[in-house]
């Protein structure tokens, strides 16, 4: 079931967001060495989040969701996908660390799997709705979203989402809790939609005697 | 028995423009009524008022707001976000090709119906720019004795062209790819040329630093050493740089067009996009050859 459900991962997306992301983030260790270039960090994690967005992604809805396997089982076998842009962001934070210690290390991380899980929720979200294929609009909503917060940079009062000399801290704590309830929110919306409501059995009365 | 005849004759030209401009029509409005569309205006509006609150009560550098972020609120708003816009209408006409290759418009018709349909983040940006105009008359700046006005008219205008330009490439990546996530894709192409072109801005004032900074689809002129100190303003030429981005835009366009056109009007288009090309690098080389001389503005 498991080489069976992942076969229908939308494998060019994950790979191509990853690729790109990876392609980007070999560029920023190459010229890291006077502090870790943040902004292009951060646009190698948007080509990754894009390539998280598109694992829930089932074209054949219709006719999976009528399989014996439950959505919520075949949800977390396609989850796994993520290790893919996971793995490329953890190699590419270590390769900036090795390349230049001032890079925080563990907050980029943290930020990282925050938002891969984000993308994840998203999409887990929008599946819920009906839509088979939420990939395209989760990656655009949250890849512009990403981009807007990037180039007009908050004011230094405003929530630290992508810090870059303070706040890591903040951060950190921030995308920690958005990563705990992104996988909370999966498993909760992961159910079955021919599941979602417990019908009452149907009895019939007795006639009256 | 059955003759084949070949339909040899040239189409009408007037009814094919009757097409195209119910095309663009068509797609105009559904351009129009695109959620991400409508939520580009909403944050511009937003900004507008932002700004406007900045300016009233006279805080911070509130008025070089009018200068470096009269054309950074377009280009993100309506120009990075129309990238995924123009991709997504140009894919959606993908999906029902088979409809849509039924209907007497050609490939090339359509796909500058939809090119046209990207007039309307250009009207909003006309707005944006007319707002800054009325901005500057109510509180003006003294940015404006260190600019000339058609400098800072040109300047300005840019942010119009940056609204067209984005979902042009939106267009372009949605008739020559195919992959999803092909949009996101082309509007982080877009933001890191653009982030690129700012380390002329870190280099000392020459041509060669002016051409780093100016090569970019998207520019901003007004920058500073430190955050504390004075700001000044790029040199180059700002009138040259809006000609090199609106050949830009034209290029996009035209290479959107070539991906449906065949025979003669291909090599025609091709042509077309060769002379564009080539416009748009002289104009980039007019725009960096200018006095690369910093000009500083005074504080408010």
């Amino acid at each position: 079931m498991i080489r069976v459900t992942l076969r229908g991962v939308t494998w060019p997306a994950v790979l191509g967001g990853s690729a790109f992301g990876a392609g980007i983030l070999a560029v920023c260790v190459a010229y890291a060495a006077g502090g870790p270039p943040l902004m292009y960090v951060r646009l190698a994690l948007v080509a990754l989040v894009a390539a998280a967005a598109f694992v829930l992604d089932e074209p054949a809805a219709a006719a999976v969701d009528a399989v014996p396997a439950t959505r919520r089982r075949r949800t977390a076998v396609r989850a796994s996908a993520v290790a893919l842009p996971l793995a490329v962001w953890t190699a590419g934070i270590l390769a900036l660390e090795r390349r230049n210690n001032v890079t925080a290390v563990a907050a980029l991380l943290v930020e990282g799997a925050g938002l891969l899980a984000v993308a994840v929720a998203l999409s887990a979200i929008l599946r819920l709705t009906g839509r088979a294929e939420p990939g395209e609009i989760v990656a655009s909503a949250l890849g512009a979203s990403m981009l807007a917060v990037l180039i007009f940079n908050p004011s230094p009062g405003s929530v630290p989402l992508f810090p870059v000399g303070d706040g890591w801290a903040a951060s950190t704590a921030i995308w920690c809790s958005l990563a705990v309830t992104a996988l909370m929110l999966v498993v909760a919306v992961s159910h079955d939609p021919y599941r979602r409501r417990e019908r009452k059995p149907f009895v019939l009365r007795d006639r009256p005697k | 028995m059955t003759t084949l005849v070949q339909h040899t004759e040239t189409p009408d030209p007037a009814a094919t423009h009757r097409t195209l401009r119910t095309l663009a029509g068509v797609e105009a409005r559904r351009y129009a009524r695109h959620p991400l569309f409508l939520t580009g205006v909403a944050l511009m509006v937003w900004a507008m008022v932002g700004m406007a609150q900045g300016l009233a009560s006279g805080t911070g550098d509130a008025q070089l707001l009018l200068v470096s972020d009269g054309t950074t609120v377009p280009a993100f708003f309506l120009g990075v976000l129309g990238v995924l816009v123009g991709h997504r209408l140009t894919r959606s006409m993908a999906r029902s090709s088979e409809a849509v290759e039924a209907s007497p418009a050609d490939g090339v018709t359509r796909t500058a119906a939809l090119c046209l349909a990207c007039l309307v983040p250009g009207l909003a940006a006309v707005v944006w720019l007319a707002w800054n105009y009325v901005a500057m008359a109510i509180w003006p700046g003294p940015y404006s004795a260190a600019i000339s006005s058609t400098n800072h008219a040109a300047m300005l205008s840019a942010g119009v062209v940056y609204a067209m330009g984005g979902p042009l490439v939106g267009v372009m990546v949605g008739r020559w790819t195919r992959f999803p996530g092909a949009g996101l894709v082309a509007a982080v192409v877009l933001v890191g040329w653009s982030l690129l072109g700012t380390f002329g801005l870190l280099m000392s004032a020459s041509r060669v630093g002016t051409l780093v900074h100016l090569n970019a689809p998207f520019t901003t002129w007004v920058s500073s050493d430190s955050p504390a100190a004075a700001s000044w303003v790029a040199g180059g030429s700002p009138g040259w740089y809006l000609i090199y981005v609106t050949l830009l835009c034209g290029v996009a366009a035209s290479a959107a067009m070539l991906h449906e056109a065949w025979g003669a009007q291909r090599s025609r288009l091709v042509r077309v996009w060769a002379v564009l090309v080539g416009l748009a690098l002289l104009a980039l080389a007019l725009a960096a050859a200018s006095d690369p001389t910093r000009i500083l503005l005074p504080r408010g």
